[in-house]
């Protein structure tokens, strides 16, 4: 026997263990968390509807409101576009030749890269934002808000560390992967 | 269900040994097993020939091996493909299970390009069907299937020579 029928035979000599993994549990499982994914993208956006647009219209407007807005209409809907629509696989891409499936995941993981930077640097300006308006707060001496200017703050705080969390994990994994396809380029 | 999984599911073996190439933690592999699956059971419904369905699913499974890979592996313990050993016949599976296991882990050790060239001339394919599945030239697949031999016996020789 040659060295390449050595290596066949040795190849083929790898059997599978005997239980076929149970698929379907596994599409219903990604199915539910697709719709639970949608259906926080919906309510987000509804409360942030119900919240302002009714005091926009009554003229009601307090300071929570003009604090808040910024935080809802800029930077919660980067975060959510960036965080809840994850990077993921088109269906297709996966069938094509090697060459292309990398040209193609290397693009879409840079893509998510970038979106994970555009994410952190929302975050950061959104605390920057909240320390100005919280100085502004106590320079000119708006007592009312003061309560609110914290509010901010605390949000802005928690929004960044919670963004820093999620970007370090997914930037790590798809670090890694770039790399390993890569190298089929 | 699509009407071609219950082919796609006697092609589990060839499925099986795509990923190993790929990955040898038992509990990860099984992990990205189902990976595969799941992305084909997506994949099927763009399958247009169902006669191209092997190479359909072993297309996926060595895009999402290559995507899984983190590192190469370093060196396995050499197990010899020597020819005087192997002209008496092998004797007992425990054997064949260390050459496969050596196999393996050798696998590990060769660049991407080598690798999936070489388990996919290991499953069956020729040039013209290996090239057709990876987008290069015949003579590309030739040379690759030449490197990674040429690295397998030398790995193999290293235990003859120790």
């Amino acid at each position: 026997m040659n060295f390449d029928d050595q290596l066949a035979q040795a190849f083929k000599g790898e059997a599978p263990p005997t239980l076929a993994p149970d698929l379907a549990r596994r599409v219903r499982r990604k199915q539910w968390r697709q719709r639970a994914l949608r259906t926080l993208e919906v309510l987000l956006t509804l409360v942030a509807v119900l919240v302002f647009v009714p005091a926009l219209v009554r003229g009601d407007m307090t300071a929570t409101h003009w604090l808040l807005m910024p935080f809802y209409a800029v930077f919660l809907p980067t975060a959510w576009v960036i965080a809840l629509r994850k990077l993921g696989r088109r269906g297709d891409d996966v069938t094509r030749s090697a060459g292309i499936y990398a040209h193609l995941r290397m693009s879409q993981l840079r893509t998510g890269l970038r979106d994970l930077w555009l994410g952190r640097a929302a975050a950061w300006a959104l605390l920057a934002y909240s320390v100005l308006a919280n100085v502004g707060i106590w320079a000119f001496g708006a007592g009312d808000w003061r309560g609110d200017g914290w509010l901010l703050l605390l949000a802005a705080v928690g929004w960044l560390a919670g963004t820093r969390w999620l970007s370090a994990r997914w930037r790590r994994r798809w670090l890694r992967e770039y790399r390993a396809v890569r190298r089929l380029v | 269900m699509h009407a071609l999984w219950p082919q796609v599911q006697a092609f589990h073996p060839q499925l099986w040994r795509a990923v190993c190439g790929y990955e040898r933690n038992p509990v990860i592999r099984e992990e990205l097993l189902q990976e595969v699956l799941l992305a084909i059971w997506e994949s099927l419904p763009s399958l247009r020939d169902p006669a191209m369905l092997l190479p359909f699913v072993l297309r996926i499974a060595h895009n999402l091996g290559a995507s899984h890979v983190r590192a190469e592996t370093r060196a396995p313990s050499p197990v010899p493909f020597n020819d005087a050993l192997h002209d008496v016949p092998d004797p007992g599976a425990r054997d064949m299970g260390s050459r496969t296991q050596w196999l393996f882990d050798a696998l590990g050790t060769l660049p991407l390009k080598l690798r999936q060239v070489l388990m996919l001339q290991l499953e069956g394919f020729d040039y013209q069907e290996t090239a057709d599945m990876l987008g290069i030239t015949t003579e590309n697949v030739g040379v690759r299937l030449h490197r990674a031999r040429e690295r397998l016996k030398t790995l193999s020789r290293e235990e003859v020579a120790q």
